[in-house]
């Protein structure tokens, strides 16, 4: 008679967060721009994006797990 | 988006046209002459007069001139080398919203409904996206115009626009109207900093000013609708499609 184990592991979806995040950070730049709070250009808007990429990294990364059914 | 390019060069290029600075040692108020705001058309704006509007720019000068001291300016907006011109802003209705005066030195453009420095980031050169913009511009104010002449309007490092002209006639001015309604497919809301230049055989000119586009309520402009679903988009995607899984394996 064999005795089976389970293994518990994370699954992190960091390429899934980078890019929601991209599109995160896309969508408030332009929401920047259009309500005048930055002017258009490259730098502001360049590292809205880049930060919402950062948090999506970061969410895929660190957010507490949901539990797969 | 091409034609959004070309309502934005044209802006812009009316920007560059109006850059100007009235004399650090005009006279002394805060407020512009209540004969300024009566000396620009009220509305109806449309295709403009050459000579008309050359003589309109020279009775803005004289009372501005007169009437305004500004010895602090920023270095937001500039207008450097013999250009210089005007610039009245009207909303849909035919409403003057904004205007703006650069008598051709090297000084910064003039507000003149608030005699303030004008085209800067905290006081942009405001046109309504639906609106017009009658501009006259020279270079220079007398004499022969530029021959063999290149311009280049950029914001941000980015080239938006760029030409030139042989000007064989030697033509030193020019006066029209630009249509935003006409020119753009949609209303547009944004503020932008730009950059223009003109090199020629003569001396040549450099200006830069911020220039704000109102228009409808964001959100429900295209870009709005577009910024919008990438942000629910984004969060929705992060929430449901990016968190972190526990998984087993027997």
């Amino acid at each position: 008679m064999t005795e089976s184990t389970t293994t518990q592991s994370i699954e992190r979806h960091t390429i899934r967060g980078a890019l929601w995040g991209l599109l995160l950070g896309l969508g408030l730049a332009i929401y920047l721009i259009i309500f005048k709070v930055v002017t258009i250009g490259l730098g502001v808007p360049i590292a809205v994006i880049v930060l919402g990429v950062a948090v999506g990294v970061g969410w895929a990364r660190f957010a507490p797990p949901r539990t797969k059914r | 988006m091409v034609r959004i390019i070309r309502a934005l060069t044209l802006s812009a290029a009316i920007t560059l046209a109006v850059g100007l600075s009235v004399s650090s040692t005009a006279g002394a108020q805060d407020s512009p002459s209540d004969d300024i705001p009566q000396t620009i058309p009220p509305g109806e704006p449309g295709d403009l007069d050459l000579t008309e509007e050359d003589e309109r720019f020279g009775r803005l000068v004289e009372d501005f001139g007169a009437t305004t001291d500004i010895s602090d300016f920023g270095d937001d907006s500039k207008l450097t080398g013999p250009c210089g011109g005007q610039a009245f802003s009207y909303d849909a209705d035919g409403v003057l919203i904004d205007a703006v005066i650069d008598v051709g030195d090297d000084g910064p453009p003039l507000d003149l409904l608030d005699g303030g420095q004008a085209a800067t980031a905290s006081n942009p050169f405001k046109v309504d996206s639906e609106g017009t913009v009658n501009y006259f511009g020279f270079y220079p104010r007398t004499g022969d115009g530029p021959r063999n002449h290149t311009w280049e309007i950029t914001t941000g490092g980015i080239s938006l626009d760029s030409g030139g002209d042989d000007n064989p006639n030697g033509n030193n001015r020019n006066a029209g109207s630009v249509n935003l309604g006409d020119e753009l497919p949609f209303g547009l809301s944004f503020k932008t900093k730009i950059e223009g230049s003109i090199m020629s055989d003569l001396e040549p000119c450099f200006g830069h000013g911020y220039i704000e586009f109102e228009g409808p309520f964001p959100p429900t402009t295209p870009a709005g609708i577009l910024g919008g679903a990438a942000i629910l988009a984004g969060i929705f995607g992060l929430l449901f499609n990016a968190r972190p899984a526990v998984t087993w394996k027997v």
